[in-house]
């Protein structure tokens, strides 16, 4: 915190004494009056931005687990998917993004299925991970009561993978709105994005600093609100030992 | 007529022979255990004793079924407690109620009687990280029960818990098998704990495995058995019979 505000000190120190146009840095104060009086628009924005985030990590989870258990279900689809799920990780978000705009317009399609891209692998990742972490002991155990593979889904290897499924959620959250940011510099006609894009254009940099700083605390809303729902979701998580 | 029996079981693997030639049996109401050192076959046994194996030969009866591969109907309990981390006390130990298809309300009346003999009265709702380990394998112990009562097979279940909680356990495990009229067939390598806990002992010796020895023991009474003249008797005696082996 501190650190923070010797950072802020000298950002101001530079733009009073003109070591750097104004153009270029704006300072502190001029960041924060721009924040003020813009909020009521970024906050429009930001709906937007957050719907299609929304729908595209909402996707993203549901395609998750449903690849995830049949990765683990069936070893052949394990060894088929995961080199495609890995090449999905390795193609840049910016590179595919105006593509899917050619493809699929200007709408909200290309921006959702450019955050689904980007959320899928954490996701995936996440919950194979997850799926292996459940004791060997208590499997075994299970099978010893001829218990059936769904079965044992459900009572064990979904629990046992909570963990791990929500320290991805908590990278695919972020994620998303990154994701559906860059998807609106390409196109639209609402977004946090598109906000930034004007802005931009207008050289307007006091506000480019604001739009950055809502969005960050945007994101940051939303992986505190994955802690919050991790913790009423594993309410045996508060007695285990650290 | 045994609850439990298994004739001229051998198993191996990736060609080395683990156990040969094993054939035990269990009485209906007698405490049994396998004594032997680490390593010597004993879990593979009881893997094929409860159908998690199947034995390259040989064959496995419970009462006078043929069961020999046949996972699902013996009770068996580890070192480990191995109870579910997110799930209650009394949520662990119906699952095996749950697995054979009971509705959890039925299986829950069923099973709350039941915590008070367990010693666990109070603490149906507490996660198992709550509790401490010996309370841990009593949850471990009624849910094996809860699943069958026949017969238990018990992998060194009290090996993990500390000396002085493991001598109550002990005391407290023969008292609920003598009430329940169980058969119990128990893993160790602790002679102390086979000649507290077992009518009938195995000594499991060689390289492969197989049944060096068969021992029986009567269970000493009252306070501090370990220190009869009787106990030391059949410890030396028992001691000598695993050395003579190696």
């Amino acid at each position: 915190m501190a650190f923070i505000a010797i950072i802020i000190g000298v950002w101001e120190l530079v733009c009073r004494l003109g070591l750097v146009a104004e153009f270029m840095l704006p300072s502190p104060g001029k960041v924060v009056r721009a924040l003020v009086n813009e909020l009521p628009i970024m906050l429009e924005h930001s709906r937007i931005t957050l719907v299609e985030a929304a729908a595209g990590l909402g996707l993203s989870l549901v395609a998750a687990l449903v690849f995830a258990v049949l990765m683990d279900r069936f070893e052949f689809l394990y060894r088929a998917g995961y080199p495609i799920a890995v090449l999905t990780q390795t193609v840049p978000t910016v590179a595919v993004a105006p593509l899917l705009v050619l493809w699929f317009g200007y709408g909200i399609a290309p921006k959702v299925i450019l955050i689904f891209v980007a959320c899928f692998f954490p996701m995936l990742i996440a919950l194979l991970g997850g799926f292996g972490a459940a004791d060997p002991g208590v499997l075994r155990l299970y099978r010893s009561m001829n218990a059936s593979y769904l079965r044992i889904l459900w009572d064990v290897k979904l629990p046992y993978a909570m963990d791990s499924f929500f320290s991805g959620l908590r990278i695919s959250v972020s994620y998303s709105v990154v994701g559906a940011v860059i998807s609106e510099w390409l196109g639209g006609n609402g977004g946090l994005g598109v906000y930034m894009t004007r802005v931009r254009k207008s050289f307007a940099f006091d506000k480019m600093f604001a739009v950055i700083i809502v969005t960050s605390v945007v994101s940051l809303i939303l992986i505190k609100l994955v802690d919050i729902i991790q913790a009423m979701a594993m309410p045996w998580k508060k007695y285990e030992k650290k | 007529m045994s609850v439990l029996k298994a004739e001229n079981l051998s198993k191996a693997y990736e060609g080395r022979t683990i156990i040969s030639d094993i054939s035990v049996h269990i009485e209906k109401g007698e405490m049994v255990s396998l004594l032997g050192v680490s390593g010597g076959g004993k879990t593979t046994l009881f893997n094929l004793l409860s159908g998690l194996e199947i034995p390259d030969s040989g064959r496995v009866l419970l009462g006078e079924r043929v069961v020999t591969g046949e996972s699902g109907l013996v009770g068996y309990m580890q070192q480990n407690d191995l109870l579910l981390p997110f799930k209650t006390i009394a949520d662990n130990v119906i699952i095996p109620l749950l697995l054979r298809g009971e509705k959890k309300k039925a299986a829950l009346e069923r099973a709350l009687p039941l915590f008070e003999e367990f010693g666990l009265s109070g603490l149906e709702n507490y996660y198992p990280a709550q509790l401490s380990g010996g309370m841990r394998q009593r949850a471990a112990l009624m849910r094996s029960f809860l699943f069958s009562s026949d017969v238990l097979l018990m992998d060194e279940p009290f090996s993990a818990l500390d000396a002085i909680t493991r001598g109550s356990m002990q005391n407290w495990f023969r008292s609920i098998v003598r009430e329940h009229g169980l058969s119990t067939f128990f893993i160790t390598h602790d002679v102390n704990e086979a000649l507290l806990l077992s009518d009938r002992i195995y000594i499991l010796g060689g390289r492969p495995g197989r049944i060096t020895h068969e021992f029986t023991n009567s269970i000493p009474e009252g306070e501090n058995p370990e220190l009869t003249e009787e106990f030391l008797r059949n410890k030396i005696r028992i001691t000598e019979l695993i050395n003579g082996e190696e």
